[in-house]
């Protein structure tokens, strides 16, 4: 394989450092011999290196170490043994564990009552020709139209019949249900299923760190 | 200074075993063990011997506080390595970087034009101190753990986290700054009267 002298200068540094694995490493000390301003540069790495070295650092003696590693002991502060292989018992997974599966029911109960809330909604907009209707009329004129009505009380009927819930209902019910209620119901079970995801990521999290 | 290789492995092994146990005397003997590697990374990023020293126990406390998180993935002296150069980076972030820490962190100079032929060796010794000082905290770390401590590249990249890419542009960037700011020294002859090297060489 040919390489270039392009090449091998930026190996220099690696090869200075014995870095290069051992084919690299033949080929770099032949190209050293024979190019003068490799050998010239090599040389120039070894030559800060060692004059690096004239700084030392003071005082560094075997004696110096003995008695900052003396001082070292009587300063650390007390840490129980740990185990490699302790079996952890019942009562050490079951508070845990009892706090998963107890997070992932109420995760399920906020879950299906922001479902509910949504579908409540949902039918909401098709409820009777009430201020909830008139207010989005208001913003979408098109609805006003010959036809548009029919076609969302049919869509009421429908999702009505699919919830199981009156499509009777009177006007200012309906009100209450889509302008309280129901936003209040997805937002707090909202805020339930974030907080909920949140506790059982760091929850998963820990568990990984302590094992 | 004299690389932290040890003859017995498993004499440490076991050392790290009886730490982890909370023998407080086994860990004292592991840290007088890795003594000089820690003075010596905190003493060349500060220019401080008293600082060092104060930043190496700091290090320590720290290593026998996370010692049961230690698996063993790497080497104790890697792992050491980590803690010794993120308590001494903090400090130095700690400082106000606008003002030097004490008068021994030196900022960057020209090189001298002064006759360096008559350079008395202690002047020598605080041209180098003074151009390693004036590195770039980041550049500094890698140079110093390749340079005074022998590590590998990917020990290093170990060390300080970062890729083996990194660690060679780092020591590359290093290295040029140290070559401008040391020009006058490594143009004297190493060997004849006026010049440096009399035994520092053989200290690696």
């Amino acid at each position: 394989m040919q390489v270039t002298h392009d090449e091998l200068v930026s190996l220099l540094a690696a090869f200075a450092d014995g870095e290069l694995e051992p084919r690299r490493r033949m080929l770099m000390e032949e190209h050293v011999r024979q190019c003068a301003e490799c050998a010239r540069r090599l040389e120039e790495l070894r030559r800060l290196s060692r004059a690096l070295h004239i700084w030392e650092v003071p005082g560094a003696t075997a004696e110096r170490a003995r008695a900052l590693s003396s001082a070292l002991v009587q300063m650390l502060p007390h840490r129980p043994a740990v185990s490699h292989f302790r079996r952890p018992s019942w009562i050490t997974w079951a508070f845990p564990a009892g706090l998963v599966v107890w997070g992932a029911l109420v995760e399920a109960a906020a879950v299906l009552t922001m479902a509910f809330g949504l579908a409540v909604m949902a039918a909401g907009l098709f409820a009777p020709a009430n201020a909830w209707l008139s207010w989005l009329a208001g913003i979408f004129p098109s609805l006003n139209a010959p036809g548009w009505l029919e076609t969302i009380q049919g869509l009421r009927d429908l999702g009505c019949q699919v919830l199981g819930i009156s499509s009777t209902l009177p006007a200012s019910l309906w009100d209450w249900l889509m302008s309280f209620l129901m936003p209040t119901i997805v937002f707090v079970s909202l805020l339930a299923v974030v907080c909920l995801g949140m506790w059982g990521w760091f929850g998963v999290q820990m568990a990984r760190r302590q094992l | 200074m004299a690389q932290d290789t040890h003859p017995d492995p498993n004499g440490e092994a076991i050392l790290l075993a009886r730490s982890r146990a909370g023998d407080k005397e086994a860990f004292g003997m592991l840290a007088q063990r890795y003594c000089s590697f820690a003075v010596g990374v905190a003493y060349r990023m500060t220019g401080n011997s008293q600082l060092a020293e104060d930043l190496a126990q700091e290090a320590f406390i720290k290593a026998w506080r996370k010692l049961p998180q230690f698996r063993g993935d790497c080497s104790f002296r890697v792992w050491l390595g980590r803690i010794v150069t993120n308590t001494t980076l903090d400090y130095l972030r700690r400082q106000n970087p606008e003002q030097p820490l004490d008068e021994t962190l030196l900022p960057a100079g020209p090189a001298e034009e002064a006759p360096l032929r008559h350079l008395e060796r202690e002047e020598m010794r605080q041209l180098v101190r003074q151009a390693v000082l004036s590195l770039p905290a980041q550049c500094r770390v890698a140079l110093i753990l390749r340079e005074y401590e022998g590590l590998s590249y990917r020990e290093i990249a170990e060390t300080l986290d970062i890729p083996m890419g990194t660690v060679m542009s780092r020591l590359h960037y290093a290295r040029q700054l140290l070559r401008e700011r040391l020009a006058p020294l490594l143009e004297l002859p190493e060997h004849s009267a006026g010049g440096w090297r009399e035994d520092a060489s053989d200290a690696r």
